[in-house]
């Protein structure tokens, strides 16, 4: 199963928004709504630019557990 | 709810309810038999049939959607669509082989079968197109 911290970062980058995430990993507001819930593992591209957006690496946002 | 879920989930109310309302008006303007013969009312439920497939079909998931482009499509609602096609594919299946078994054992002995039984099967063929791929956007997003 794929876990994310996405939550946590957004408020550590001064509680950025959804919409503003979404606008800058180029999603919508609604999958970074599902990726939270994790009821959605994006693909590889979405969370690579989830990454950037934070500035961080991508195992900084998702990580795999058994 | 994405703009896809709400254009999808509004369309399968819509079709469904068109639908009925093509089912009942069929049924009270005499059936196969009328249908047949008469051509007033072929071209008014063949007018409704355009008209139902057209609403769900096209505007019900939009083509720009289809392509991946706008503001409101992402890879979430592209997943979504390319599973809506299975759902679709399913949905016409079933139809033509409820019509074709159906079909097939009630003239088993006469061999042959009136023309319209036809017409009926792609009209029932369209509508559960289109309302297997709203139905398949609405299914597709609770996979993800």
């Amino acid at each position: 199963m794929i876990r994310n911290d996405i939550r946590r970062l957004r408020f550590e980058h001064g509680e950025m928004t959804q919409e503003e995430l979404s606008r800058l990993a180029g999603c919508t507001r609604q999958t970074v709504i599902a990726l939270e819930q994790g009821r959605y593992v994006p693909s590889l591209e979405l969370a690579f630019r989830i990454a950037r957006a934070f500035g961080v690496s991508l195992e900084s946002v998702f990580r795999y557990e058994e | 709810m994405t703009s896809l879920q709400r254009r999808a989930l509004v369309s399968l109310v819509v079709g469904l309810v068109w639908t009925a309302v093509l089912v009942v008006l069929f049924v009270v303007r005499g059936g196969v038999e009328r249908f047949a013969s008469d051509a007033p009312t072929r071209i008014l439920l063949s007018t409704l049939f355009v008209l139902l497939v057209l609403t769900t079909g096209l505007f019900g998931v939009p083509w720009k959607a289809r392509k991946g482009a706008g503001p409101d499509v992402d890879e979430r609602d592209l997943a979504a669509l390319q599973r809506a096609t299975q759902v679709q594919l399913l949905a016409v299946m079933l139809t033509l082989a409820g019509w074709v078994i159906g079909l097939t054992e009630h003239y088993w002995v006469d061999g042959v079968m009136p023309v319209t039984w036809p017409y009926l099967m792609l009209y029932s063929a369209l509508i559960s197109s289109t309302l297997g791929q709203s139905l398949g956007v609405l299914l597709g997003y609770h996979r993800n």
